[in-house]
């Protein structure tokens, strides 16, 4: 894989230090982003683009680095962010309080380069492994797809972007018929590579944008940004096909099928992600009571009175 | 050892000067130094002694980093005089605050790249 050069952000007032620091990390595999103020460090890192290291000025008119450093450890989106405290300060007093408050290290100026890219290196050894490790914390064993704590992140998020944006999106629920007959007639061995091959299969009907998670035990979802109800119910159908298509080298006789809950909203809605779970799951359990190996697209649950007509 | 011809006796010279990762923005550096000095002197005629210490704050982080770690520790004390000064806790009186700030402006106004 083609490893991106890691951003390490540079926050000082100095336009003296933005260049000298540069100069110094030129030959780093690092990409450099210079910043003159705290409130510009805080407008960068919550935008959620990507910093792997900070290198925090303490003493800064405005916004002092205490105040940013508290700030990026507050937030549970920025926490994990390594910051190197530099500063002229070089008190006891603020090393421990710049550790206390989440520095991950403290050099002093006037710099000594060496130390600064040895500790700057290890910073970002750090970084990268804390990202290895969330990113395994989230990925299921079996099928690779994201695992539900993702599912859950995932689909939090994008049910936000929809409240706040009014963007159109969509949730897949799937649940391989008879999982357990072929588990029981085939042996697990059996019943795993049905639900890898179902990832893979899925992983490839999907778009990138797309979010697919094991949700439970033969449970998998697609969380569709930017897609409308009847999209989604068409790239459902699409999957539900090509499953059933699939001659299982463990058992060619006997072919997989699926059924798909499908639920959807065009414009902005305040249903929380629970009720889009809901109704996802009611969708489903309509696909399998009326026979199975079908797409059904539901509703998300209104008032009594629509409720009694579709009774 | 690092005497060149156009330099003038008692200048100060980048330890730096011959990096070449660093000897374009050293020039730079220099280039700025003589505006800097300038900037105190008129902060201090004008008795803005916060500006005086923020500028002397600045030149303590950056003049070691460009070779020129005499002036580092001269703004490091006229900085750290007027902190004191500043937070009542003055040993030193106006004469050597005086004294330290033409130390620190001599110093700039010598530098070479």
């Amino acid at each position: 894989m083609n490893d991106p050069k890691p951003v390490v952000l540079l926050v000082d007032d100095s336009a003296d230090i933005h260049r000298l620091v540069r100069a110094r990390l030129r030959h780093e595999h690092l990409e450099l982003v210079c910043l003159s103020s705290g409130a510009e460090a805080l407008a960068h890192v919550n935008s959620g683009s990507p910093v792997a290291t900070i290198l925090l000025d303490m003493d800064m008119p405005g916004m002092d680095g205490f105040s940013v450093l508290r700030a990026v450890k507050n937030n549970p989106a920025t926490l994990n962010i390594p910051v190197i405290v530099i500063s002229g300060l070089a008190e006891t007093d603020d090393k421990v309080m710049a550790f206390d408050l989440g520095a991950a290290d403290y050099v002093t100026k006037p710099f000594d380069f060496n130390e600064l890219r040895a500790r700057l290196r290890a910073a970002l050894r750090i970084d990268r492994l804390v990202r290895m490790l969330a990113e395994r914390a989230e990925l299921d064993g079996l099928t690779g797809l994201g695992n539900r704590a993702a599912f859950d992140r995932r689909l939090e998020a994008e049910v936000c972007e929809h409240a706040r944006y009014g963007r159109p999106l969509a949730l897949l629920l799937f649940d391989v018929d008879h999982f357990k007959k072929i588990n029981d007639s085939f042996g697990h061995p059996a019943g795993d590579s049905v639900l890898q091959e179902f990832a893979k299969l899925i992983q490839r009907e999907i778009r990138a944008s797309d979010i697919a998670c094991r949700y439970g035990g033969e449970e998998l979802a697609v969380v569709l940004p930017q897609t409308k109800p009847e999209e989604a119910a068409a790239v459902g159908e699409r999957i539900r096909l090509a499953l059933q298509a699939v001659r299982w080298p463990r058992h060619p006789e006997h072919s997989v099928t699926t059924s798909c809950g499908v639920v959807g909203a065009t414009a902005a809605t305040s249903h929380p992600p629970a009720q889009w779970l809901d109704a996802a799951d009611k969708a489903l359990y309509q696909a399998k009571r009326s026979g199975r190996n079908r797409v059904v697209v539901g509703e998300f649950a209104e008032p009594a009175a629509r409720l009694a007509k579709a009774g | 050892m690092n005497q060149r011809s156009g330099t003038h006796a008692g200048a100060l010279q980048s330890e730096l000067a011959n990096d070449p990762d660093m000897a374009d923005i050293v020039r730079e550096f220099v280039a700025e130094l003589p505006r800097r000095a300038d900037e105190l002197e008129e902060s201090w005629r004008s008795q803005r002694l916060d500006q005086v210490q923020r500028l002397a704050h600045q030149l303590k982080g950056s003049c070691g980093g460009y070779g020129f770690p005499t002036i580092g520790s001269a703004a490091a004390e006229l900085e750290s005089t007027l902190t004191a000064m500043s937070s009542g806790r003055s040993g030193l009186g106006s004469d050597a605050l005086r004294r330290q700030l033409s130390a620190l402006l001599s110093l700039c106004r010598s530098a070479s790249a």
